[in-house]
Formats: structure tokens, sequence, C-alpha cells
């Protein structure tokens, strides 16, 4: 049974790491689209595809693209709760997290516990 | 032992899936939706119903409520899965009336322990306190 899980396990992590890449990248895009003033619904948006992001990664043992998906998504939370508009100043940050998450993407490291 | 999940990241779920059947020996079905998994809940009566609080429509709390106004779910085992980061969510989940909360991310083997720690709790006392555990 270990052995079979182990195998498994690694195939599912390699199929997350793929998948990863496609929702880093509609993250981008949603951010992009904030960029050019189209808010209100995208930050929504965003919120929930970082917060797939943070407990799928996590689970598969990919702790920093869980990490930097929590924090992007604390963002958006904030501001939806907040009911302010998304200023030059939080956009920045989610810029920030979006480029460590497209370069953690890239390469994501190998899960502690699957080592 | 039949486990329904309902999550509607499909990530999230073929990991629950994997994860229950290899480490658990469990059966395992699966729905998207909050409305799918409550129609399973009805005509599937899996043993335990692992639920994503966190859904668009029908969110967990409304799922939950679905299947309770059910004669087959009003007693069925009931887990929250959460991403939720405050401790105020998970207390808002397990007032709910559920056999637990778990929290994601999660650990696989430590979840499906959890879950086997949960379900053999809820099903020998039939109405269990709700617990909460840290699956990681």
């Amino acid at each position: 049974m270990e052995r079979e899980w182990e195998k498994i396990y690694a195939d599912l992590r390699r199929r997350f790491a793929a998948s990863a890449v496609d929702q880093v990248a509609t993250a981008a895009a949603l951010v992009r689209s904030l960029e050019i003033g189209d808010g209100g619904p995208r930050l929504g948006d965003l919120r929930t595809v970082l917060h797939k992001l943070a407990g799928s990664a996590g689970s598969y043992g990919y702790d920093e693209i869980s990490r930097l998906s929590l924090d992007g998504e604390l963002v958006c939370k904030s501001m939806i709760e907040s009911g302010r508009t998304v200023d030059a100043d939080v956009l920045e940050r989610l810029r920030t997290v979006l480029a460590a998450l497209e370069s953690e993407v890239a390469t994501p490291a190998l899960p502690e516990r699957a080592r | 032992m039949k486990v329904l999940v309902i999550d509607d990241d499909p990530q999230a779920r073929v990991l629950l899936r994997r994860s229950l059947e290899i480490l658990g020996g469990l059966a395992v079905i699966e729905a998207d939706s909050g409305r799918e998994g409550a129609r399973l809940a009805v005509s599937e009566r899996p043993d335990c119903v692992l639920l994503d609080a966190n859904m668009p429509d029908w969110d967990g709390p409304e799922t939950l409520h679905a299947i309770r106004a059910t004669d087959e779910g009003a007693a069925m085992s009931v887990i929250f899965v959460t991403g939720a980061s405050s401790e105020d969510e998970v207390a808002r989940l397990e007032a709910l009336g559920v056999t637990g909360v778990l929290k994601k991310p999660f650990e696989p083997r430590s979840f499906v322990a959890a879950v086997l720690a949960l379900t053999s709790g809820s099903r020998s006392a039939q109405h269990g306190e709700s617990k909460e555990h840290e699956a990681l």
C-alpha cells in the first residue's frame, strides 16, 4: 500500500504542478484586468483562484506556492471586506505576489515530505 | 465505508479520492457542486460526507442545510473541509452541527487518519461531539 501510494502521490504532484502554471496564469490575467480599472467582480474571482491554489498547493506539498497564494488571497479579502477600490499600493502588492508565484511554479520545489 | 466528497476544486477532489481509497481503504464518490452533492447524499446514502466549506453557488453551510433537510441526511456524518485561516470561521462551522472540521491544506496520511477517527467516533456515538482536527 505504501509503495502504491508513493507512486500515485508522485504522479498527482506532477499533474498538480502542471495545472498550477495555468492557475497562476489565470490569476496574473486577473491582476492585469485590475490594472486597467476592471475591478469589482474581478477581485472576487482573483480571491477564488488564489484560495483554491493555497489549499491545493499545500496539500500537494508545495508549501511556498500555498503561502504566496494565501498572501494574495488575504490582500483580496481585505479589499473586498473594506469596500475600498483597488489602488496603486494594492496593485503593487498583488503584482509582487504574482511575480513570486510565477517564479515558484516555473520550478516548484520538491515537497519536503516526498524526499 | 462509503465517503461522498463534495468540492468544486478538481485538484482537491482527486487528491481526496486517491488518498481515501488507497490509505483508508474507503469507497469514494464525488460531486463538484453543493447541489449535486446534496442529491448524491440522498441517492447514495454515504456513511460520511466531506464537504468543502467554500464553493460557488451553494457553499458548504447551504449544502449542509439541504442535506439535513432530508430524511436520509438528517443524521448523516458530515465533516467540513475548510481553507479558512481564522479560528472564528472554524468555530462558526463547528457550531453548525457537524461531525468535525478539517483544515486545508492537509497532509494526506494525517487527513485520512483524522477522517477515520472522526467517523469511528460518530458511528459509535451516533451523534458525537463536533471536533476540529489539524490534519497537518
